[in-house]
Protein backbone atom coordinates (compact mmCIF):
# COMPACT_ATOMS: atom_id res chain seq x y z
CA UNK A 1 0.00 0.00 0.00
CA UNK A 2 1.43 3.38 -0.96
CA UNK A 3 0.85 6.40 1.31
CA UNK A 4 -2.10 8.78 -0.10
CA UNK A 5 0.61 11.36 0.18
CA UNK A 6 2.76 10.02 -2.09
CA UNK A 7 1.43 10.61 -5.63
CA UNK A 8 0.58 14.44 -5.39
CA UNK A 9 3.88 15.37 -3.27
CA UNK A 10 5.86 12.96 -6.15
CA UNK A 11 4.14 14.81 -9.09
CA UNK A 12 4.78 18.17 -7.05
CA UNK A 13 8.88 17.57 -6.72
CA UNK A 14 8.88 16.08 -10.53
CA UNK A 15 7.96 19.30 -11.16
CA UNK A 16 9.95 21.63 -8.95
CA UNK A 17 12.71 19.77 -10.50
CA UNK A 18 12.12 20.13 -13.92
CA UNK A 19 11.22 24.18 -13.11
CA UNK A 20 14.01 25.10 -10.74
CA UNK A 21 16.57 22.08 -10.99
CA UNK A 22 19.40 22.41 -7.98
CA UNK A 23 22.83 24.00 -9.31
CA UNK A 24 24.46 20.81 -11.42
CA UNK A 25 22.17 18.29 -10.52
CA UNK A 26 19.49 17.10 -13.52
CA UNK A 27 16.93 14.79 -12.23
CA UNK A 28 14.04 13.26 -14.46
CA UNK A 29 11.57 10.60 -13.80
CA UNK A 30 11.44 6.95 -15.45
CA UNK A 31 9.13 6.87 -18.65
CA UNK A 32 7.53 3.64 -17.30
CA UNK A 33 7.39 4.51 -13.34
CA UNK A 34 6.84 7.45 -12.07
CA UNK A 35 8.66 5.78 -8.94
CA UNK A 36 12.01 5.36 -10.50
CA UNK A 37 14.09 8.54 -11.53
CA UNK A 38 17.24 9.15 -12.71
CA UNK A 39 20.02 11.62 -11.67
CA UNK A 40 23.22 13.52 -13.09
CA UNK A 41 25.53 14.95 -10.51
CA UNK A 42 28.26 17.20 -12.12
CA UNK A 43 31.76 16.99 -10.53
CA UNK A 44 32.33 20.17 -9.07
CA UNK A 45 35.18 21.95 -10.52
CA UNK A 46 39.00 21.55 -8.31
CA UNK A 47 38.02 18.53 -7.10
CA UNK A 48 39.23 14.74 -8.31
CA UNK A 49 35.30 14.28 -9.57
CA UNK A 50 35.92 17.77 -12.13
CA UNK A 51 34.14 16.90 -15.91
CA UNK A 52 32.73 14.14 -14.77
CA UNK A 53 28.95 13.29 -14.96
CA UNK A 54 27.58 10.66 -12.25
CA UNK A 55 24.62 8.80 -12.71
CA UNK A 56 22.92 7.76 -9.99
CA UNK A 57 19.44 5.94 -9.51
CA UNK A 58 16.67 6.55 -7.45
CA UNK A 59 13.73 3.96 -6.09
CA UNK A 60 10.61 5.92 -4.31
CA UNK A 61 9.43 3.91 -1.68
CA UNK A 62 5.84 3.24 -0.71
CA UNK A 63 6.11 4.71 2.61
CA UNK A 64 7.42 7.97 1.23
CA UNK A 65 7.74 11.14 2.16
CA UNK A 66 7.60 9.00 5.40
CA UNK A 67 10.55 7.13 4.74
CA UNK A 68 13.95 8.40 2.64
CA UNK A 69 14.47 7.79 -0.92
CA UNK A 70 16.66 4.97 -1.88
CA UNK A 71 19.81 6.45 -4.04
CA UNK A 72 22.63 4.56 -5.45
CA UNK A 73 25.52 5.60 -7.08
CA UNK A 74 25.48 3.78 -10.47
CA UNK A 75 28.71 5.28 -11.89
CA UNK A 76 31.72 4.14 -10.06
CA UNK A 77 33.01 6.83 -7.66
CA UNK A 78 36.26 6.87 -5.19
CA UNK A 79 34.60 8.12 -2.30
CA UNK A 80 35.60 7.21 1.49
CA UNK A 81 31.31 7.49 1.83
CA UNK A 82 29.92 5.70 -1.25
CA UNK A 83 30.82 1.59 -1.12
CA UNK A 84 31.42 -0.52 -4.59
CA UNK A 85 27.91 -1.12 -4.62
CA UNK A 86 27.14 2.93 -5.27
CA UNK A 87 25.41 2.78 -1.76
CA UNK A 88 25.82 5.89 -0.26
CA UNK A 89 26.72 6.54 3.69
CA UNK A 90 24.42 9.79 4.68
CA UNK A 91 22.59 10.40 8.21
CA UNK A 92 19.96 12.01 5.78
CA UNK A 93 19.28 8.99 3.50
CA UNK A 94 18.07 6.66 7.12
CA UNK A 95 15.55 6.77 9.66
CA UNK A 96 15.65 8.06 12.65
CA UNK A 97 16.95 7.38 15.30
CA UNK A 98 19.71 6.31 13.09
CA UNK A 99 19.67 8.85 10.61
CA UNK A 100 17.98 11.96 10.32
CA UNK A 101 15.74 11.63 7.46
CA UNK A 102 12.47 13.80 7.61
CA UNK A 103 9.53 14.68 5.25
CA UNK A 104 10.74 18.32 5.46
CA UNK A 105 13.70 17.14 2.97
CA UNK A 106 12.95 16.15 -0.66
CA UNK A 107 15.12 14.56 -3.41
CA UNK A 108 16.28 17.95 -4.94
CA UNK A 109 17.70 18.58 -0.77
CA UNK A 110 18.70 14.97 -0.61
CA UNK A 111 20.98 15.27 -4.26
CA UNK A 112 21.97 18.71 -3.25
CA UNK A 113 23.65 16.70 0.10
CA UNK A 114 25.13 14.32 -1.75
CA UNK A 115 26.51 16.59 -4.35
CA UNK A 116 28.42 18.64 -1.14
CA UNK A 117 29.23 15.09 0.36
CA UNK A 118 31.32 14.99 -3.21
CA UNK A 119 33.28 18.01 -2.50
CA UNK A 120 33.15 17.38 1.44
CA UNK A 121 33.75 13.87 2.34
CA UNK A 122 33.14 12.78 5.46
CA UNK A 123 36.06 10.48 7.30
CA UNK A 124 34.63 10.41 10.50
CA UNK A 125 31.95 8.08 9.08
CA UNK A 126 33.46 6.11 6.11
CA UNK A 127 32.18 3.39 4.13
CA UNK A 128 35.40 2.16 2.46
CA UNK A 129 38.31 3.35 4.82
CA UNK A 130 40.11 0.10 3.03
CA UNK A 131 37.17 -1.62 1.92
CA UNK A 132 35.67 -1.42 5.66
CA UNK A 133 32.07 -1.57 5.41
CA UNK A 134 30.21 0.34 7.81
CA UNK A 135 27.72 -1.37 10.28
CA UNK A 136 24.41 0.05 9.49
CA UNK B 1 -24.38 -42.47 -13.10
CA UNK B 2 -25.22 -43.39 -9.05
CA UNK B 3 -26.55 -40.28 -7.68
CA UNK B 4 -27.46 -38.78 -10.67
CA UNK B 5 -29.27 -41.32 -13.43
CA UNK B 6 -30.41 -38.61 -16.02
CA UNK B 7 -26.37 -38.00 -16.78
CA UNK B 8 -24.70 -40.51 -18.34
CA UNK B 9 -21.77 -40.89 -20.72
CA UNK B 10 -21.98 -40.26 -24.65
CA UNK B 11 -19.67 -43.31 -25.40
CA UNK B 12 -17.02 -45.90 -24.10
CA UNK B 13 -14.17 -42.97 -23.90
CA UNK B 14 -16.09 -41.58 -21.04
CA UNK B 15 -14.88 -38.21 -21.90
CA UNK B 16 -18.27 -36.39 -22.88
CA UNK B 17 -20.98 -36.60 -20.34
CA UNK B 18 -24.80 -35.43 -21.04
CA UNK B 19 -28.07 -35.36 -19.26
CA UNK B 20 -30.29 -33.29 -16.80
CA UNK B 21 -29.93 -32.26 -13.27
CA UNK B 22 -32.41 -31.78 -10.89
CA UNK B 23 -32.79 -28.98 -8.91
CA UNK B 24 -34.86 -28.93 -5.61
CA UNK B 25 -36.36 -24.93 -5.62
CA UNK B 26 -39.44 -24.06 -3.26
CA UNK B 27 -40.36 -27.65 -3.22
CA UNK B 28 -40.49 -27.69 -6.70
CA UNK B 29 -38.27 -30.24 -9.04
CA UNK B 30 -36.65 -28.49 -12.32
CA UNK B 31 -34.45 -30.39 -14.66
CA UNK B 32 -32.00 -28.42 -16.26
CA UNK B 33 -29.72 -29.67 -19.48
CA UNK B 34 -26.20 -29.87 -18.52
CA UNK B 35 -23.18 -31.29 -20.72
CA UNK B 36 -20.06 -32.22 -18.77
CA UNK B 37 -16.47 -33.18 -21.29
CA UNK B 38 -13.38 -34.61 -19.52
CA UNK B 39 -10.27 -33.70 -21.15
CA UNK B 40 -8.50 -36.62 -19.02
CA UNK B 41 -11.30 -39.22 -17.95
CA UNK B 42 -9.19 -40.32 -14.94
CA UNK B 43 -8.89 -36.48 -13.88
CA UNK B 44 -11.98 -34.87 -12.80
CA UNK B 45 -9.52 -31.64 -12.46
CA UNK B 46 -9.83 -31.73 -16.28
CA UNK B 47 -13.13 -31.16 -16.15
CA UNK B 48 -16.00 -28.11 -17.79
CA UNK B 49 -19.47 -27.64 -17.09
CA UNK B 50 -21.92 -26.52 -19.61
CA UNK B 51 -25.36 -25.64 -19.49
CA UNK B 52 -27.27 -23.02 -21.73
CA UNK B 53 -30.08 -22.26 -19.14
CA UNK B 54 -27.44 -22.29 -16.06
CA UNK B 55 -24.84 -20.43 -17.93
CA UNK B 56 -25.59 -17.05 -15.92
CA UNK B 57 -25.26 -18.87 -12.42
CA UNK B 58 -22.45 -21.09 -13.49
CA UNK B 59 -20.67 -17.64 -14.76
CA UNK B 60 -21.58 -15.67 -11.52
CA UNK B 61 -19.71 -19.03 -9.03
CA UNK B 62 -16.50 -19.56 -12.02
CA UNK B 63 -14.36 -19.47 -8.58
CA UNK B 64 -16.44 -21.61 -6.37
CA UNK B 65 -17.13 -23.99 -9.07
CA UNK B 66 -12.92 -24.44 -10.31
CA UNK B 67 -12.36 -24.80 -6.30
CA UNK B 68 -14.44 -27.59 -5.90
CA UNK B 69 -13.18 -29.49 -9.24
CA UNK B 70 -9.35 -29.20 -7.68
CA UNK B 71 -11.04 -30.65 -4.34
CA UNK B 72 -13.05 -33.32 -5.73
CA UNK B 73 -12.23 -37.05 -5.96
CA UNK B 74 -15.06 -38.10 -8.92
CA UNK B 75 -17.64 -36.92 -10.93
CA UNK B 76 -20.29 -37.87 -8.40
CA UNK B 77 -19.07 -36.37 -5.68
CA UNK B 78 -18.46 -33.23 -7.91
CA UNK B 79 -22.05 -33.31 -8.70
CA UNK B 80 -23.51 -33.52 -5.16
CA UNK B 81 -21.51 -30.55 -4.53
CA UNK B 82 -22.76 -28.63 -7.66
CA UNK B 83 -26.63 -29.46 -7.13
CA UNK B 84 -26.44 -28.14 -3.11
CA UNK B 85 -24.30 -25.12 -4.77
CA UNK B 86 -26.92 -24.06 -7.37
CA UNK B 87 -29.85 -24.93 -5.34
CA UNK B 88 -28.61 -22.75 -2.75
CA UNK B 89 -27.98 -19.67 -5.17
CA UNK B 90 -31.11 -20.01 -7.37
CA UNK B 91 -32.95 -19.86 -3.88
CA UNK B 92 -31.31 -16.73 -2.89
CA UNK B 93 -31.89 -14.88 -6.60
CA UNK B 94 -35.94 -15.94 -6.94
CA UNK B 95 -35.81 -14.39 -3.62
CA UNK B 96 -34.96 -11.10 -4.95
CA UNK B 97 -37.59 -11.28 -7.61
CA UNK B 98 -40.72 -8.77 -7.38
CA UNK B 99 -43.76 -11.34 -8.28
CA UNK B 100 -46.07 -9.42 -11.33
CA UNK B 101 -48.62 -8.04 -8.87
CA UNK B 102 -46.02 -5.58 -7.34
CA UNK B 103 -44.52 -4.63 -10.94
CA UNK B 104 -47.94 -3.64 -12.63
CA UNK B 105 -48.71 -1.67 -8.98
CA UNK B 106 -45.17 0.03 -9.44
CA UNK B 107 -45.71 1.05 -13.09
CA UNK B 108 -49.21 2.16 -12.25
CA UNK B 109 -47.48 4.60 -10.06
CA UNK B 110 -44.67 5.71 -12.41
CA UNK B 111 -47.85 6.47 -14.93
CA UNK B 112 -49.55 8.48 -12.01
CA UNK B 113 -46.21 10.73 -11.21
CA UNK B 114 -44.72 10.89 -14.76
CA UNK B 115 -42.21 9.26 -16.20
CA UNK B 116 -40.28 12.34 -17.06
CA UNK B 117 -39.68 12.46 -13.63
CA UNK B 118 -37.81 9.31 -13.18
CA UNK B 119 -34.08 8.27 -14.24
CA UNK B 120 -31.75 5.61 -13.16
CA UNK B 121 -34.25 3.36 -13.39
CA UNK B 122 -32.72 -0.45 -12.89
CA UNK B 123 -34.05 -2.81 -14.99
CA UNK B 124 -34.51 -4.83 -11.90
CA UNK B 125 -37.28 -2.45 -10.77
CA UNK B 126 -34.86 -2.26 -7.82
CA UNK B 127 -33.82 1.59 -7.30
CA UNK B 128 -34.42 4.65 -9.11
CA UNK B 129 -33.91 8.00 -8.65
CA UNK B 130 -36.55 10.90 -9.01
CA UNK B 131 -35.96 14.45 -10.30
CA UNK B 132 -38.34 16.82 -8.50
CA UNK B 133 -38.32 19.94 -9.48
CA UNK B 134 -39.52 22.58 -6.14
CA UNK B 135 -41.61 26.14 -6.17
CA UNK B 136 -38.46 27.83 -6.64
CA UNK B 137 -36.61 25.92 -9.79
CA UNK B 138 -34.46 24.26 -7.73
CA UNK B 139 -33.67 20.41 -9.52
CA UNK B 140 -33.35 17.69 -6.62
CA UNK B 141 -32.77 14.30 -6.79
CA UNK B 142 -34.29 11.46 -4.52
CA UNK B 143 -32.45 8.11 -4.87
CA UNK B 144 -35.13 5.35 -3.93
CA UNK B 145 -34.36 1.49 -3.28
CA UNK B 146 -37.10 -0.48 -3.14
CA UNK B 147 -37.01 -3.17 -0.56
CA UNK B 148 -37.31 -7.14 -2.19
CA UNK B 149 -39.52 -7.91 1.09
CA UNK B 150 -42.28 -4.89 0.31
CA UNK B 151 -44.62 -6.29 2.67
CA UNK B 152 -42.68 -5.61 5.85
CA UNK B 153 -40.22 -3.03 4.22
CA UNK B 154 -40.37 0.51 3.71
CA UNK B 155 -38.59 2.35 0.59
CA UNK B 156 -35.56 3.65 1.24
CA UNK B 157 -34.91 7.07 0.34
CA UNK B 158 -32.00 9.15 0.13
CA UNK B 159 -32.50 12.72 -0.20
CA UNK B 160 -29.82 15.81 -0.58
CA UNK B 161 -31.12 17.75 2.45
CA UNK B 162 -29.84 19.38 5.80
CA UNK B 163 -32.00 16.89 7.89
CA UNK B 164 -32.26 13.79 8.72
CA UNK B 165 -36.05 11.99 7.53
CA UNK B 166 -37.07 8.68 8.97
CA UNK B 167 -39.16 7.19 6.32
CA UNK B 168 -40.90 4.55 8.42
CA UNK B 169 -44.15 6.17 8.80
CA UNK B 170 -44.55 6.09 4.87
CA UNK B 171 -46.87 4.32 2.64
CA UNK B 172 -44.95 3.01 -0.13
CA UNK B 173 -46.72 5.40 -2.54
CA UNK B 174 -44.40 6.87 -5.34
CA UNK B 175 -47.00 9.99 -5.20
CA UNK B 176 -47.01 10.39 -1.72
CA UNK B 177 -43.41 10.77 -1.28
CA UNK B 178 -43.08 13.24 -4.13
CA UNK B 179 -45.64 15.51 -2.31
CA UNK B 180 -43.68 15.16 1.17
CA UNK B 181 -40.53 16.02 -0.26
CA UNK B 182 -41.74 18.63 -2.40
CA UNK B 183 -42.88 20.22 0.66
CA UNK B 184 -39.63 19.66 2.66
CA UNK B 185 -37.46 21.21 -0.52
CA UNK B 186 -39.09 24.47 -0.39
CA UNK B 187 -39.11 24.68 3.39
CA UNK B 188 -35.50 25.28 2.72
CA UNK B 189 -35.40 27.73 -0.34
CA UNK B 190 -34.23 30.57 2.42
CA UNK B 191 -31.40 27.99 3.41
CA UNK B 192 -29.97 27.40 0.23
CA UNK B 193 -30.44 30.82 -1.12
CA UNK B 194 -28.15 32.23 2.11
CA UNK B 195 -25.42 29.30 0.50
CA UNK B 196 -26.15 30.15 -2.86
CA UNK B 197 -25.30 34.02 -2.41
CA UNK B 198 -22.01 32.73 -0.83
CA UNK B 199 -21.19 30.26 -3.14
CA UNK B 200 -21.23 33.05 -5.79
CA UNK B 201 -19.82 36.15 -4.33
CA UNK B 202 -17.42 34.57 -2.13
CA UNK B 203 -14.44 32.19 -2.44
CA UNK B 204 -15.36 29.20 -0.72
CA UNK B 205 -12.31 26.54 -0.21
CA UNK B 206 -14.53 23.92 1.36
CA UNK B 207 -16.54 22.34 0.91
CA UNK B 208 -15.71 21.76 -2.82
CA UNK B 209 -18.91 21.01 -5.17
CA UNK B 210 -21.17 21.28 -1.49
CA UNK B 211 -23.89 18.91 -1.87
CA UNK B 212 -27.39 20.79 -1.00
CA UNK B 213 -27.47 18.63 2.31
CA UNK B 214 -23.82 20.61 3.67
CA UNK B 215 -24.18 23.46 6.08
CA UNK B 216 -21.12 25.13 6.26
CA UNK B 217 -18.85 27.13 3.77
CA UNK B 218 -15.53 27.95 4.52
CA UNK B 219 -14.28 31.26 3.20
CA UNK B 220 -11.11 33.14 2.49
CA UNK B 221 -10.99 36.69 4.40
CA UNK B 222 -7.50 37.38 3.24
CA UNK B 223 -4.40 35.61 2.54
CA UNK B 224 -3.59 32.87 4.66
CA UNK B 225 -7.36 33.75 6.75
CA UNK B 226 -10.65 31.63 5.93
CA UNK B 227 -13.66 31.68 8.18
CA UNK B 228 -15.90 28.56 8.84
CA UNK B 229 -19.38 29.71 8.82
CA UNK B 230 -22.33 26.62 10.35
CA UNK B 231 -25.73 28.14 9.20
CA UNK B 232 -28.70 26.83 10.93
CA UNK B 233 -31.02 25.42 8.23
CA UNK B 234 -34.07 26.09 10.19
CA UNK B 235 -32.54 29.79 11.04
CA UNK B 236 -30.42 30.60 8.44
CA UNK B 237 -30.79 34.23 8.86
CA UNK B 238 -29.33 33.87 12.49
CA UNK B 239 -25.68 34.45 13.80
CA UNK B 240 -23.98 31.17 12.28
CA UNK B 241 -21.47 29.22 14.10
CA UNK B 242 -18.24 30.48 13.30
CA UNK B 243 -14.45 29.86 13.17
CA UNK B 244 -11.91 31.36 11.88
CA UNK B 245 -8.71 29.29 10.68
CA UNK B 246 -5.23 30.50 10.14
CA UNK B 247 -2.13 31.99 11.50
CA UNK B 248 -2.54 32.80 15.25
CA UNK B 249 -2.37 36.72 14.89
CA UNK B 250 -4.55 37.03 12.15
CA UNK B 251 -7.47 34.51 14.13
CA UNK B 252 -6.74 36.82 16.75
CA UNK B 253 -7.44 39.94 15.21
CA UNK B 254 -10.73 38.86 13.16
CA UNK B 255 -12.29 36.81 16.50
CA UNK B 256 -11.89 40.35 18.24
CA UNK B 257 -13.92 42.41 15.86
CA UNK B 258 -16.37 39.72 15.24
CA UNK B 259 -17.06 39.62 19.09
CA UNK B 260 -16.92 43.47 19.24
CA UNK B 261 -19.66 43.96 16.68
CA UNK B 262 -21.32 40.68 16.35
CA UNK B 263 -24.59 43.08 18.50
CA UNK B 264 -24.48 44.67 14.78
CA UNK B 265 -26.37 41.07 13.00
CA UNK B 266 -29.17 41.83 11.46
CA UNK B 267 -31.70 38.68 10.84
CA UNK B 268 -33.26 41.47 7.95
CA UNK B 269 -30.17 41.03 5.37
CA UNK B 270 -28.54 37.86 4.34
CA UNK B 271 -25.39 36.12 5.86
CA UNK B 272 -22.93 37.58 3.20
CA UNK B 273 -24.15 41.44 3.64
CA UNK B 274 -23.74 40.63 7.21
CA UNK B 275 -20.32 39.42 7.37
CA UNK B 276 -19.56 42.10 4.68
CA UNK B 277 -20.54 44.73 6.86
CA UNK B 278 -19.25 43.58 10.07
CA UNK B 279 -15.85 42.87 8.98
CA UNK B 280 -16.01 45.39 6.58
CA UNK B 281 -14.40 43.94 3.84
CA UNK B 282 -14.66 42.88 0.18
CA UNK B 283 -14.46 38.89 -0.03
CA UNK B 284 -11.35 37.98 -2.20
CA UNK B 285 -12.90 36.17 -5.46
CA UNK B 286 -11.07 32.97 -6.83
CA UNK B 287 -10.31 34.73 -10.58
CA UNK B 288 -8.09 36.96 -8.82
CA UNK B 289 -5.92 34.65 -6.68
CA UNK B 290 -4.95 31.11 -6.26
CA UNK B 291 -4.18 29.03 -3.75
CA UNK B 292 -0.96 29.41 -2.97
CA UNK B 293 -1.38 33.20 -2.60
CA UNK B 294 -4.09 32.20 0.31
CA UNK B 295 -2.43 29.38 2.10
CA UNK B 296 0.58 27.60 2.19
CA UNK B 297 0.85 23.82 0.85
CA UNK B 298 0.78 20.93 3.28
CA UNK B 299 4.79 20.14 4.17
CA UNK B 300 3.98 16.92 4.11
CA UNK B 301 2.51 15.76 0.99
CA UNK B 302 3.15 19.19 -1.02
CA UNK B 303 -0.54 20.28 -1.73
CA UNK B 304 -3.35 21.98 -0.39
CA UNK B 305 -6.14 19.31 -0.66
CA UNK B 306 -5.41 15.75 0.42
CA UNK B 307 -7.94 13.18 -1.10
CA UNK B 308 -8.98 10.77 1.89
CA UNK B 309 -11.40 8.23 1.79
CA UNK B 310 -14.26 8.50 3.99
CA UNK B 311 -17.44 6.02 4.10
CA UNK B 312 -17.05 4.81 0.29
CA UNK B 313 -16.52 8.68 -0.37
CA UNK B 314 -13.43 10.49 -1.88
CA UNK B 315 -13.21 13.63 0.35
CA UNK B 316 -10.63 16.50 0.25
CA UNK B 317 -9.36 17.90 3.16
CA UNK B 318 -7.54 21.01 3.62
CA UNK B 319 -4.43 21.40 6.08
CA UNK B 320 -5.82 21.90 9.64
CA UNK B 321 -2.40 22.08 11.77
CA UNK B 322 -0.11 24.38 11.67
CA UNK B 323 3.17 25.24 13.48
CA UNK B 324 2.93 27.47 16.78
CA UNK B 325 6.47 28.95 16.16
CA UNK B 326 5.39 32.32 14.62
CA UNK B 327 8.38 32.43 12.03
CA UNK B 328 7.60 28.94 11.16
CA UNK B 329 3.45 28.52 11.13
CA UNK B 330 4.22 25.84 8.59
CA UNK B 331 0.57 24.17 7.72
CA UNK B 332 -0.22 20.31 7.76
CA UNK B 333 -2.93 18.26 6.80
CA UNK B 334 -3.44 16.58 10.81
CA UNK B 335 -2.98 12.81 8.55
CA UNK B 336 0.10 13.97 7.69
CA UNK B 337 1.52 15.08 10.87
CA UNK B 338 0.21 12.14 12.30
CA UNK B 339 1.69 9.65 10.35
CA UNK B 340 5.07 11.15 10.46
CA UNK B 341 5.36 11.66 14.19
CA UNK B 342 3.48 8.42 14.82
CA UNK B 343 6.51 6.82 12.81
CA UNK B 344 9.54 8.14 15.02
CA UNK B 345 10.12 6.30 18.54
CA UNK B 346 11.41 9.52 19.53
CA UNK B 347 8.04 10.96 19.68
CA UNK B 348 6.45 10.98 23.42
CA UNK B 349 3.49 9.99 23.98
CA UNK B 350 0.97 11.14 26.85
CA UNK B 351 -2.98 10.48 27.71
CA UNK B 352 -4.55 11.25 24.35
CA UNK B 353 -1.68 13.74 22.99
CA UNK B 354 1.58 12.71 20.59
CA UNK B 355 4.93 15.38 21.20
CA UNK B 356 7.29 15.59 18.70
CA UNK B 357 9.15 18.16 16.77
CA UNK B 358 8.23 20.24 13.49
CA UNK B 359 10.02 18.51 10.54
CA UNK B 360 10.67 22.62 9.36
CA UNK B 361 11.78 24.43 12.51
CA UNK B 362 12.20 21.24 15.31
CA UNK B 363 9.89 23.22 17.36
CA UNK B 364 7.20 20.70 19.88
CA UNK B 365 4.44 20.15 18.03
CA UNK B 366 1.50 18.87 19.60
CA UNK B 367 -1.41 16.47 18.13
CA UNK B 368 -4.12 15.13 20.11
CA UNK B 369 -4.86 11.31 18.91
CA UNK B 370 -8.26 11.02 17.28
Amino acid sequence: MTSPQLLSRLKREIQMLEEEPPHGIYCWPSETNMRHLHAQIRGYEKTPYENGIFKLDIRIPDRYPFEPPHIQFKTPIYHPNVDNDGRICLDILKLPPKGSWKPSLNISTVLTSISVLMQDPNPDDPLLTEIVSCVY
Amino acid sequence: MKDFPLISPCDYTLKHYVGFIQLFINNEEHEYPIEIKLDDPSNIKTATIYSEKLSNLLEDNKKIISQMLQNSSDLNTFLIDLKDLLEKKEILLSSKKYPLKYISKMIKEFDEIGWDKISNLKSDLHSLTLNINDSYNRNHKLDLIFPYNYNTEVIQIKADIPEKIDNKYFINELSKIVDFYKNIFDKYNNFWSQLEEIDKKTWVIEPLNPPRSSNYRRIIIEKKCSINIQVNPNNPRSFPIYQFMGSDDLVQKWTMILINKQHQWNINISIYENLKKILNIEFPQKEKMSLSDISDACGICYSHYLTIEKDDKLEKLLPDKQCKNVKCSQPYHYKCIFEWLRSLTTTKKSFNYLYGKCPYCEEMITLPIN
